[in-house]
Order: C-alpha cells, then structure tokens, then sequence
C-alpha cells in the first residue's frame, strides 16, 4: 500500500530546506530574463558594438521562445538535475533511511514517493515558468502562440522528467551525493553533445531541446518531436523500473 | 518457551568472508539481551539482517513466531529499532518526527498525539519539543532515536551500540530509559560497554568473528568462570606475614601485593577463604577487610573473546 506520509514529509522537506527556493529562483530568473533578453538583445548589441553597423530584424515572440527554450534545456534543468541526485543517497549516508525503512513503509513506497515529489516539483516550476514567460513573451511582443507550440513544451516537461528519473536512478546505485551529482552532469554533457547528431535526435530525449528549436523556425518537426515524446517516456519508464528493482534488493 | 527472536543458522556472506557465521539466536521474549562482541564480530550485519536492511546468504529469521522475508515488510509492526548513529531530519522538530513515525505505522491522528506526548515524556525531550533536531545533541538524538523506536509499541526493540558515542551523563541517561523498558518490551541490544550489560541485561551472547562464543544468563555465565579473587585488606607488616605464610600454598594460583592489600586468585574459594582465617586467628592478626570478588563480566568477557575459556 502506498504510504502518503513520507510524499507528505518529501513535500514538506522541498519548502523548509533551501531546495525548492534554489530551483524555484533558477527557473523563475530565467522565465523573466528569456523574454526580456529577446526583447533588449540587437539593443544592447548595438550599445556595445558602436563602431560596427548591425541590423538584425526586429525580435518577435520566436526570439522570446528561443531564448525560454535554451534557458530552460540547459542551466535550469542542470540545476534541478544536480539538486535532485542527493534524494536517496543523502537519506543513506544519513542513516535517516533505517529509522523510516524500519516502518511500515516498503521500498517501493518509499522510492515512488521520491519519484512523485521530484515529478511534482518539476510540473509546478515547469508549470510557473511557462505561465511568466507566456505573460512577458504577450507584454513585450503582443503575440504569445505559434504553430506547434504546446507539442514543444510537452516535450521539454517530459526532458525535465526524465532527467528527474536519471535523478533517482543515480541515487539510488551510488554511494555518495558527489559521485551521483557529477555522474548526472555527465550524462546531461554525453547527451548534450550527442545532439550534434540530429538524426538520432529523435531518440535521444536531450534532442528535445533541439527539435523545439527547429519547430520555432518553421520546420515541422511535429513526428519527430512525438517519437521523442515517446521515447523519452519509455526511456524515463525503464528508469523508474530499473530503480524500484536495484532498491528492493539493495544491502543498505 | 517463546522466542521475540530466533535465528536458524544465520549467514551473511560478504564476498567469501563470513560476517555472520551460523548463528543460531533465541531471545526470550521480554527480556534485555545484551548483544556482545568486539568491534567487526558482525553484531551491526546480524541487526541489519534482524531489521531487514541485509538479505541473509542463508539461514533464517523468526521475529514474534513469524518468518521474517527480507523485502517483506510484515515484521516491522512487531519491531523498533535504533542504528548506532541514528540520522533525523534535521529541519524537524521532535514532536515532527515522531508524527511522521506514527503516520508511517497509520496510527489514528488523535491516539498519535498521546502517543508522541508519552514518548517525549518517557525519554525526556518534552522541554525540547518544538527545538529543531539539527540543533539537538548527541545524547537528545540517541533518546530521541528510542522514541521512534517505540512508536508502534514494538514487541522487541533493536539498539545499536546505543550508548557508544555518548558521554557519562548522556550514556547514563540512555541506559536508565533502556531499563525502564524492562518487562514492557524485549530490548536486543549491542554494545561493548560490559558494565552496562552487567547492570540491566538478563541474559548475554558474546560473539567473536560472526560466531556465537557464549550464551547464558549474567549469573550462569559468572558462576562459570574457574577461579575467584579474595582480597585481604590490613597494615603493611601484617600483609607481609600472610604473604610469607602462603607463598608456597599450591591451592592458589596468583599474588598480587600492593602495599596494604593482598590478592589472591584461587580456584578452591572455601579453602582459601579457611586459610585465611587460620593465619588470621593463629597470629592475632587485625584486617581491615576481606572481600571476595566475583569474577567480572570484563574478565568472562575478555577470555571468550580471546579464545582463553
């Protein structure tokens, strides 16, 4: 049976300790900054560089996406990312998992919570982000939606829950936070890089992030981007498996 | 007799090294059972295997009558436990932590609010009650750590060296609360502090090296030793003339002379204790005391574990 308290205590642990503060100002920051960089950019470009002559087309809310999209694929997410690995490992090393496990809580419950609060976290942030930057892309640009907009931010969210998966995952085979923060980066790195390859970009879930891109310019990436959906779910699925698996017969 | 806990020739394996080598347990149910070793005789793997944090090689685990399967979670209504450095959440209060313990058992909100109050009560915390942990010592995290223990109102309680890296005052204050528990709920627990287990402990089992050295009561396991100690307290001259009269005595084993006190080891504790007064009475001799010593459990406790019994 499902133990409510402990996803109550993961909640409760995310707003008194300084995690969700951390990540809710990356995410936050970044929503505001993306608009307003697009909007400002050829200006401040044009302020610095005097001696050169640069016309560059006025920004639209493109621009305004584009920028939300980098942001939110890459120093955002590596925050969240790096936060999330110490979910289980912390709880180890601590010794706090012997006093909760020694109750009526199963394994399975215990990760399933870890799994439902780092999923909860990421869905309101992600939720809140896209809510500020819609609200200045709409101030600045007048215009918000374009064609294939809410496939795009599907397709980032699930980025974002897989990568919470990659989170727990770590967590739960290694032995030490650092070890599984700097595995995590690595990974986010090796996949990064793997999307210079845009064939496989499809099923990869970090070639999401270059999918949206291309929609913005008007290709239509609209079946490639949902075959990415789909892999990244069942890739994120096998995770989650993976990681109840090895945890139920882990010597602790 | 019912057993809180019985194993059947327990193994855990660690890559061809036997932590714990056929252990076979049978704690009875409501006693204190001190769990005895030097360190890295494998009490820490077996109380993991207890609490179902190991899976055993092989062998078996009954807690309460009933099979305990590592993954399981059926055991854990029956138990408590308390690991040697005991980890809380530090942005939690006490009071926190123990509603947390509860609601993980689903014990009903109004009969947990009792619940916690009493514990709080019992380890003394109640002053502390809305302090966060992380502001805690050593010695309030270790009574706290009994309270989680004993939110279930657990059958049996497993502590891990519960007193180990506390002070005088902390250690004193734990083992008190350890011994109010007796009769209420069975108390495993492991240490390597003997005068402790002298002092509250029912039976002991002393294992060395994953294997079982000793098992019995704290009587039965006194009564085994071989060989007394009769120490003869008076002034220096007298000392002297029982010495020089028993130094060629073969019924005991060893002297120890320090200025006015003597000590003889010996196996025959009547006939030692005869001599004595013989000598006594023959030469007119005052002492100041004579007291028999009993074989501590530091002594029993040190031949065992070496192998010397």
């Amino acid at each position: 049976m499902f133990n409510f308290a402990f996803l109550k205590k993961e909640i409760k642990e995310m707003i008194k300790t300084p995690k969700l503060i951390i990540i809710g100002s990356v995410f936050v920051f970044f929503a505001i900054i993306g608009p307003l960089s697009a909007k400002y950019m050829n200006e401040l470009i044009a302020m610095f560089a005097t001696d050169i002559e640069i016309s560059f087309p006025d920004p639209t809310h493109i621009q305004s996406w584009e920028q939300f999209y980098s942001n939110i694929t890459s120093i955002s997410m590596i925050v969240f990312l790096i936060m999330m690995t110490g979910t289980v490992v912390a709880e180890k090393n601590k010794g706090s998992i012997y006093l909760i496990l020694t109750k009526n809580v199963t394994r399975t419950s215990l990760l399933l919570s870890k799994m439902l609060a780092g999923v909860l976290l990421f869905t309101s942030i992600f939720i809140i982000s896209v809510l500020i930057s819609w609200y200045y892309t709409w101030v600045l640009f007048g215009q918000v939606v374009y064609e294939g907009l809410m496939l795009s931010l599907f397709s980032v969210y699930m980025l974002g829950i897989f990568f919470s998966m990659i989170a727990i995952f770590l967590s739960v085979v290694l032995k030490s936070t650092t070890h599984a923060a700097l595995l995590a980066f690595a990974i986010y790195a090796v996949l990064n890089i793997l999307t210079i390859l845009s064939s496989i970009n499809l099923y990869n879930p970090a070639g999401a992030a270059t999918l949206v891109l291309n929609q913005l310019k008007g290709v239509d990436v609209t079946h490639n981007l949902i075959i990415n959906i789909i892999m990244t779910i069942l890739i994120s699925s096998i995770l989650a498996v993976a990681s109840v698996r090895i945890f139920k017969k882990q010597e602790l | 007799m019912q057993f809180a806990v019985k194993t059947n020739e327990l193994v855990k394996d660690f890559n061809g090294l036997k932590a714990v080598n056929h252990l076979n347990l049978q704690v009875p149910f409501g006693t204190i059972y001190g769990f005895l070793g030097p360190n890295g005789s494998g009490k820490t793997t077996t109380l993991k295997m207890l609490t179902g944090m190991t899976e055993p090689t092989s062998g078996s685990i009954e807690i309460m009558g009933e099979p305990m399967i590592f993954g399981k979670q059926k055991s854990q209504e029956h138990i408590g436990f308390l690991p040697d450095v005991p980890g809380f959440y530090d942005w939690m209060s006490p009071r926190d932590f123990l509603t947390l313990c509860g609601e993980l058992f689903h014990i009903p909100k109004q009969e947990l609010i009792i619940r916690v109050q009493e514990l709080l009560k019992i380890v003394g915390l109640s002053k502390s009650v809305n302090k966060k942990i992380g502001t805690f010592s050593r010695g309030m995290k270790q009574r706290l750590g009994i309270a989680q223990a004993l939110i279930n109102k657990p059958s049996i309680i497993f502590l891990d060296e519960p007193v180990s890296a506390l002070d005088p005052q902390g250690r004193k204050e734990v083992m008190d609360i350890i011994f109010g528990l007796k009769g209420k709920v069975t108390v495993f627990f492991s240490t390597h502090i003997l005068s402790d287990v002298e002092r509250i402990c029912d039976r002991v089992i002393i294992i060395s090296e994953g294997v079982t050295v000793l098992e019995d009561t704290i009587e039965n396991i006194k009564a085994m030793s071989e060989t007394y100690k009769l120490e003869v307290e008076a002034d220096e001259n007298a000392i002297n003339l029982i010495e020089s009269l028993i130094l060629d005595d073969k019924n005991i084993l060893e002297i120890q002379r320090n200025h006015q006190l003597i000590t003889l080891t010996v196996i025959d504790l009547d006939y030692a204790r005869k001599r004595i007064y013989e000598i006594l009475h023959t030469n007119s001799i005052m002492v100041k005391k004579i007291i028999v010593k009993e074989p501590t459990l530091e002594d029993i406790y040190m031949k065992v574990v070496n192998h010397n019994v």
